[in-house]
């Protein structure tokens, strides 16, 4: 019976000692007694546990075998209760505590977006703060449709839109839809492939437009790779009318791009000599409390927070945490020649790879380490490939006059 | 003698035909035992006598005494009653 209903409702383990032992059990059970952890302590002597309502009815069962009655232990909530009556501030505490969580339960505390990419998260939130949707106000003052609708009605590319309140939360699921018109209609607009690079093209594939340059030219900033505009020819040569396409091609040029970076041999270095803190926080709306000593200087701070929750869904606006202080000093220190040719070469590493990332292909390192008695100078140049072209307006001219023969029949 | 017979047979037949489990229809008495130690006393009458060495429980169709070493009774309810312990024996009366 120690389980939750036994604590919630009260035990008792009583010993009944008498010659009528088993009889008392029988008589209990005609009287529909619950008795759990029964055992025979002696010969003539039972210990069991009695629930507080079970233990009141044992007067005429006691009366009729003449066995003797010893309360032994006495467990639960109206125990506990009824020891605590003095103790006021407890159950006002107790008190305090479910109306906190009463009134806290009542509000959001927590606004979680999902599904959106070209949106962000927060540019969302602000736009529900200006609707008045904030993180602390009432529950009931929410609707979860009229959100959705102003959600959809103010985003255009938002083409789906969930709203539902899980416990403290408000869940915000969207969805971003492709507007694929758009993206056409500006796929025809007539436009020009533009160099914004100087280099040399590699490769050349044309799918739509006239190439102006072609692989092994130079092409310089500004240059019109592939024109948008055709120009429609006759037999004879001859211009008869001129077209807009909007130009596509995938052109590459191979260009010098310049690396330049210097190290100096002395830097300021971080040494921890082991010495560490450790102070807690606590953190509600604006206030904050710290225990502990605060920041000072050559502490190095490492915080871990944590938003208090009763459940996943309903999250407390209390947020508790650690700061982990380490002491470490500044001592000026001179890299080896090996340690800083090393670093240099890492660095440049690093930028290769960022580039290639980029989609960049390096074709030649030109790039020389040169160590002085001050710094490290990595300078030269990167051969390498990339794509290039900008989309750029194209001037169609004037569609050249019809010329019309004598007979009256038109040539173009 | 015969006719007592005949009315235990009727009363079977019947069971069996309307499909009503045995041991509610004809009162009888369940053990389950689980392993040495764990055993559950369904629809019992009374308890005979409890001692740590010595359960005897009286059925409705006769005594059951479950014997063994430490035996404690951790749940006792008026339809069941479960018997922990080292149980040696069990003798049906």
């Amino acid at each position: 019976m120690r389980d939750l209903t036994g604590f919630r409702k009260g035990i008792v383990r009583i010993r009944v000692q008498g010659e009528q032992t088993e009889r008392f059990l029988n008589l209990c059970k005609a009287r529909k007694i619950k008795i759990s952890s029964l055992d025979r302590t002696g010969e003539q002597s039972l210990e069991g546990d009695f629930g507080i309502q079970d233990f009141l009815r044992l007067s005429p069962i006691r009366r009729k075998t003449g066995v003797k009655i010893h309360i032994l232990e006495k467990h639960g909530l109206p125990f506990f209760f009824y020891r605590s009556k003095k103790r006021k501030a407890f159950f006002i505490g107790i008190f305090v505590c479910a109306l906190l969580l009463l009134g806290l339960s009542g509000r959001i505390w927590e606004i979680d977006v999902s599904g959106n990419a070209r949106n962000s998260t927060q540019e969302i939130l602000d736009f529900l703060k200006e609707e008045g949707i904030v993180h602390g106000m009432q529950r009931s003052k929410i609707s979860c449709n009229a959100i959705a609708a102003t959600i959809r009605e103010n985003y255009n590319d938002i083409t789906w839109v969930s709203v539902r309140i899980e416990g403290t939360r408000l869940v915000l699921t969207v969805k971003e839809g492709v507007f694929t018109e758009a993206v056409e209609k500006e796929k025809n607009t007539p436009c020009n492939l533009t160099a914004d690079q100087n280099g040399v093209i590699v490769r050349m594939i044309t799918r739509a437009g006239y190439p102006k340059l072609h692989v092994g030219e130079e092409c310089h900033i500004g240059d019109v790779l592939v024109s948008g505009c055709l120009e429609l020819k006759n037999d004879s040569q001859e211009v008869v009318r001129y077209e807009g396409v909007h130009a596509d091609a995938d052109i590459y040029i191979k260009r010098k791009k310049a690396y330049y970076r210097e190290i100096p041999l002395q830097y300021q270095s971080e040494e921890y000599d082991g010495r560490e803190r450790k102070s807690y926080f606590f953190k509600t709306g604006n206030t904050y409390l710290e225990f502990g000593k605060s920041a000072e200087k050559n502490w190095q701070n490492t915080v871990e927070e944590q938003i208090l929750r009763l459940t996943d869904s309903f999250r407390l606006p209390f947020t508790v945490g650690k700061i982990t202080r380490k002491y470490y000093e500044t001592v000026p220190r001179e890299y080896t020649e090996k340690e800083v040719r090393a670093l240099a070469w890492r660095t440049l590493q690093l930028y290769e790879e960022k580039l290639i990332e980029k989609g960049v292909q390096i074709s030649a390192n030109n790039v020389k380490i040169e160590v002085d008695h001050k710094t490290c100078i990595s300078k030269g140049f990167l051969e390498i490939i990339e794509k290039i072209g900008r989309e750029t307006p194209v001037e169609i001219p004037e569609q050249p006059a019809e010329r019309t023969t004598e007979d009256g029949e038109q040539h173009y | 003698m015969k006719k007592e017979k005949e009315r235990k047979n009727w009363r079977g037949n019947l069971v069996t035909s309307l499909e009503v489990p045995g041991d509610l229809a004809m009162k009888e008495t369940i053990v389950t035992l689980t392993g040495r130690s764990h055993a559950i006393i369904c629809n019992y009458k009374s308890i005979l006598r409890y001692q740590q060495e010595e359960i005897i429980v009286l059925g409705f169709h006769g005594k059951i005494a479950i014997r063994g070493k430490r035996l404690m009774i951790p749940k006792y309810t008026p339809e069941e009653m479960q018997i922990e312990g080292m149980i040696s024996e069990i003798v049906m009366g």
